[in-house]
C-alpha cells in the first residue's frame, strides 16, 4: 500500500512541476494575500479619517474647537467649506467622510445662554470611516461642552476636584476582549486569510482531479494506485496537504506568536483549527468533484460555493441574525465551524466544553469524501462523463 | 468610391454580426458558462440580498451584572435595554457571564459598579465597564453604541437634576447642563444598515467578477481546443479588432440586461438605497461593462485553458472588494495599492455606483469614474489587440 501511495506520490511531483498554475494556487496566492492585508491594514484601525469643517462663525469658540479636532487622532481636518452645500458635494465626492458646522454667531449665541446647535453630519454609506469619524465628533462635542462649563463652574469656584464628576457623573470603560486596540486588521486578518485559504483548498482539489478525469489518465492514476481509489486520492492530495499545513500552521504561528494577535485560549487551538479547516476542504473539494465528475461543472460549484463562506462564516453580519433559512445554511460551510471554535476556545478559552459540537461539525465534512467514493471510482475507470 | 465604402460597411457589419451571433451562441450551448454568466447573475444578487435581509443588527444580548442592585442602577440598566440594539439578560456573576458569553448566548457585558447609587448621590464619577467581543463588527459597534447612547442621556439628565436641586429653573439648568447643542445626523445609509452599505458594492463587483470568469472560460476553452486562430481569421479581413468588437458585443447585450436586473431591479426589490435614476445607471453602466469586457480579453493571454481562470483569479473577489475603498477607506490606502487598484474596472465602477445609487448625487459628481471607465475602455481595447494578436500568433 506504501508503495502505491509513494508512486502516486512520485507522479504528482511531475504534474505540479510541469505547470505554473499548482505553485500559483497553493502557495503564490496566499502568499500574495497575506502581504496584501498586512501592508493595506498595518495601521490597525484607519488613522486620520478626512472630515470637514464648515466655519460660518469663525470665532474664538470655533476656532479652539478646530485646534481640538486637529489634535484627535481619528480624523484630519482635510478641507474647510463655505457652505453645507459644498460640505455635502465633498461628501458624495468622497473627499471626506463626516463635517461639523459652527453656525454664525456660535460664540454670542452660547456666551448668552441660548443654547446653540452644533450639527455635525457624518456618512454611514462608508461604515468604518463613518462610524469613526462619529466617534471622533461625539467625543469632540461632549469636550466643547465640557470646555464651556468647566469655565463658568471655575468662575463659580467649584474645586477642580468636583468638576469632573459633575461633568460626567457616568463614564463608561470599554474592554474590547482579545482586541484592546480594536484592531480592524487583527479582526479581520484572523478570519480573512484562513477563508481565502479555504477557498484555495477546494478549488485546488476539484482542479486537480478533475483535471485528471478531464485528460483521461486517471486510468493510469488507478494503475500506479494499484486499482485503489484511496491510495490514489491520498497519494494525490497529499503533497497539497502538506503544502496547505505548512502555510496553515505558519499563519497561526506568526499571527498568534509572532505578531502577538491576542487569545485567552491557548495557541495551539488554532494549530488543531487550521487542520481541521485544512481537511475539511479537501473533503468538501473531494465530495463535489465525486458528486460532479466533470472538471467545469465541479469547479463552477466550488468557486459559488467556496466564495460565499466568507460571507457566511458570520464575521461581518452575524448569523444569528439572519433569516431562519440561511442560519441553517451557514452551518455548510467549515470557515463557520472555525469561526466558531476560534471565538469560543481560542479567544474565549471556553475549552473543549463549549466547543464539541464544532468540532464534531469539522468532522462531519471529513465523511463526505465517503459518500461519492464509489462513483467518483466508476468515472475514474469508465470516464463516462462528458470531458469539456 | 461611395458605393465601395458602403459595400464595406455592410460587409463587416455582416461579419460582425456573425460573430455576436456565434459568440451568444456559445454562451447558451455551454452548460459551465451558462452556469456562470446567466445563472449566477441572476441568483447571486438574490442571495446575497437574502443574506443580509434582516438590514439592522436589533436586540442583542447582553449579560448585565448588577453589583450596586438599587431601583436606581435597575433603572439605569433597563434604560440599556430599552435602546433598540440591546437587549439584557441579568447574570449573577462575572462567572456565569462568561460562561455565557462562551456559549454565545451572550454577546458582552455590562457590569454596574457596587458603589453606582452612592457615587452619584454624592457626587463622585462611577466608571461601568462593558466587556465586548469584537469577533463580529456590527455587534460590537452596536453595543458600544447604545451604551454611549444611554450613558450620555443619562448624564445629562444627572446634571439637570442637581442644577434643579441647586435652585435653577428648568431653563437656567439646561443652558448650564448643555451649552452647546450637538445633533448628530447620518448622511446617506441613515438607518444604519449593514445591507444598506454592503450589498450595492458587492452587486456591481459580481457583474465584474462574472463578466470576468465568463469570458474567461470562454477564451480559455477555444485556446484549449486551439480554435481561437481559427475564429479570428475565419472572416475574409482576418481582423483581430473585429473579433474584439464581435465577441464583446455578445456579453455587452447580454450583460446589458443582466446588469439592468442587478443595478436597477434587485436594489428596489430588497429595499436597498436606489437614488439614481435608470438613465444615470445605464451611463455608468455602458463604460464599466466596455471596459470590464476589454480588461477580461487582455487578460485572456495568461488564461491557457477553460479552467485555470476561475482557479486562478476566483480569490480576486475578496482582494476586489477591498481595492474597491468599500470597507477599508481609500485615504487610508498606502500609495501603492492605491495605484493598483486604478488598474480594475470594479474599483471605479462601486465608487461611480454607491455615488450616484446610495449618496444620491448629481452624475457630474463621478465625472472622475466616469472618465476613467471610459479611459479604461479604451486603454483594455488596444491591450485586448495585442493579447488576441499574441494568441494568435503562438
Amino acid at each position: 500500500m506504501l508503495r502505491c501511495i509513494l508512486n502516486v506520490l512520485l507522479r504528482e511531483k511531475d504534474i505540479m512541476s510541469s505547470r505554473p498554475i499548482y505553485l500559483y494556487g497553493t502557495i503564490l496566492v496566499l502568499a500574495f494575500c497575506a502581504i496584501f492585508f498586512v501592508s493595506l491594514m498595518y495601521q490597525g484601525l484607519p488613522q486620520r479619517v478626512p472630515v470637514g469643517v464648515v466655519d460660518q462663525d469663525n470665532s474664538y469658540l470655533s476656532r479652539t474647537a478646530i485646534k481640538q479636532m486637529e489634535a484627535l487622532q481619528g480624523i484630519e481636518i482635510s478641507h474647510r467649506y463655505g457652505s453645507h452645500h459644498d460640505a455635502r458635494l465633498a461628501m458624495q465626492r468622497g473627499e471626506i467622510y463626516g463635517f461639523i458646522e459652527f453656525p454664525e454667531d456660535l460664540y454670542k449665541n452660547t456666551v448668552n445662554g441660548l443654547r446653540p446647535t452644533v450639527p455635525v453630519y457624518y456618512t454611514e454609506a462608508y461604515m468604518i470611516p463613518g462610524t469613526l469619524a462619529y466617534k471622533c465628533f461625539y467625543q469632540l462635542a461632549n469636550v466643547l461642552n465640557a470646555g464651556v462649563r468647566r469655565t463658568t463652574m471655575r468662575a463659580k469656584g467649584v474645586p477642580e476636584a468636583d468638576i469632573m464628576p459633575q461633568l460626567q457623573p457616568i463614564t463608561i470603560d470599554t474592554h474590547s476582549i482579545c482586541n484592546p486596540w480594536t484592531s480592524y486588521a487583527i479582526y479581520l486578518i484572523s478570519i480573512i486569510w484562513p477563508g481565502i485559504l479555504s477557498l484555495c483548498i477546494i478549488v485546488m482539489t476539484v482542479f486537480t482531479i478533475g483535471f485528471e478525469l478531464k485528460n483521461k489518465t486517471t486510468p493510469d492514476l488507478l494503475e500506479k494506485a494499484g486499482g485503489s481509489i484511496v491510495n490514489a486520492l491520498v497519494g494525490k492530495l497529499l503533497p497539497y496537504f502538506l503544502i496547505y499545513m505548512l502555510l496553515g500552521l505558519s499563519f497561526v504561528a506568526f499571527a498568534y506568536k509572532v505578531f502577538g494577535f491576542p487569545l485567552l485560549g491557548p495557541a495551539w487551538v488554532m494549530a488543531i483549527n487550521i487542520t481541521l479547516l485544512i481537511l475539511a476542504s479537501h473533503a468538501v473539494g473531494l465530495f463535489l468533484i465525486g458528486l460532479f465528475p466533470v472538471l467545469r461543472d465541479a469547479l463552477s460549484a466550488a468557486s459559488l460555493y467556496s466564495i460565499l463562506a466568507l460571507s457566511m462564516c458570520g464575521m461581518t453580519y452575524p448569523v444569528e441574525m439572519m433569516i431562519g433559512p440561511m442560519q441553517g445554511f451557514a452551518q455548510i460551510f467549515p470557515l463557520r465551524q472555525y469561526y466558531l471554535i476560534y471565538v469560543k476556545w481560542a479567544m474565549l478559552n471556553s475549552g473543549i466544553r463549549d466547543c464539541w459540537v464544532n468540532m464534531l461539525g469539522m468532522c462531519v465534512f471529513l465523511f463526505l469524501p465517503f459518500l461519492i467514493l464509489r462513483r467518483l471510482k466508476d468515472a475514474m475507470v469508465n470516464l463516462n462523463y462528458p470531458t469539456k | 468610391m461611395k458605393k465601395l465604402r458602403f459595400a464595406y460597411l455592410k460587409d463587416y457589419l455582416s461579419e460582425l454580426i456573425g460573430i455576436t451571433w456565434r459568440e451568444i451562441k456559445t454562451i447558451f450551448t455551454d452548460s459551465g458558462v451558462l452556469l456562470i454568466l446567466i445563472i449566477a447573475g441572476v441568483g447571486y444578487p438574490l442571495l446575497y440580498s437574502t443574506v443580509y435581509l434582516n438590514e439592522s443588527v436589533d436586540e442583542i444580548p447582553v449579560g448585565i451584572i448588577d453589583e450596586c442592585g438599587t431601583s436606581y442602577s435597575r433603572g439605569f440598566a433597563s434604560k440599556i435595554d430599552a435602546t433598540r440594539e440591546v437587549s439584557l439578560t441579568s447574570c449573577i456573576n462575572m462567572e456565569e457571564a462568561i460562561g455565557k458569553m462562551k456559549k454565545r448566548e451572550i454577546h458582552g457585558i455590562v457590569v454596574i459598579p457596587k458603589d453606582f447609587s452612592k457615587d452619584i448621590q454624592t457626587g463622585k464619577q462611577t466608571t461601568v465597564s462593558l466587556y465586548v467581543n469584537m469577533a463580529t463588527f456590527f455587534i460590537y459597534k452596536n453595543i458600544a453604541l447604545a451604551c454611549n447612547y444611554v450613558m450620555l442621556a443619562e448624564n445629562k439628565n444627572i446634571s439637570l437634576r442637581r442644577l434643579s436641586a441647586d435652585g435653577l429653573t428648568e431653563q437656567e439648568a439646561l443652558q448650564a447642563a448643555e451649552p452647546l447643542r450637538n445633533k448628530m445626523t447620518i448622511l446617506f445609509n441613515e438607518g444604519n444598515g449593514f445591507a444598506s452599505f454592503f450589498v450595492p458594492g458587492v452587486l456591481v463587483l459580481i457583474i465584474h467578477q462574472l463578466l470576468f470568469l465568463g469570458i474567461g472560460m470562454v477564451s480559455g476553452t477555444r485556446r484549449e481546443e486551439n480554435a481561437i486562430h481559427k475564429v479570428i481569421q475565419e472572416g475574409p479581413h482576418k481582423k483581430v479588432q473585429r473579433y474584439i468588437w464581435g465577441q464583446g458585443f455578445a456579453y455587452f447585450l447580454i450583460y446589458l440586461i443582466i446588469g439592468s436586473y442587478i443595478l436597477i431591479l434587485v436594489p428596489r426589490l430588497f429595499g436597498l438605497p436606489h437614488y439614481a435614476s435608470a438613465w444615470d445607471i445605464y451611463r455608468l453602466l455602458v463604460p464599466f461593462l466596455l471596459a470590464t469586457i476589454f480588461f477580461s480579453q487582455t487578460c485572456t493571454v495568461f488564461i491557457r485553458n477553460r479552467e485555470t481562470g476561475m482557479v486562478m483569479f476566483l480569490f480576486f473577489s475578496v482582494i476586489l472588494l477591498f481595492l474597491s475603498g468599500l470597507t477599508w477607506p481609500v485615504s487610508s490606502f498606502p500609495a501603492f495599492w492605491k495605484w493598483f487598484s486604478y488598474i480594475f474596472p470594479g474599483t471605479f465602477g462601486v465608487q461611480g455606483y454607491i455615488k450616484i445609487n446610495c449618496m444620491a448625487s448629481d452624475f457630474s459628481v463621478i465625472m472622475p469614474e466616469f472618465f476613467a471607465l471610459w479611459a479604461q475602455a479604451i486603454i483594455y481595447f488596444i491591450t485586448a489587440c495585442f493579447s488576441y494578436r499574441y494568441i494568435n500568433k503562438a
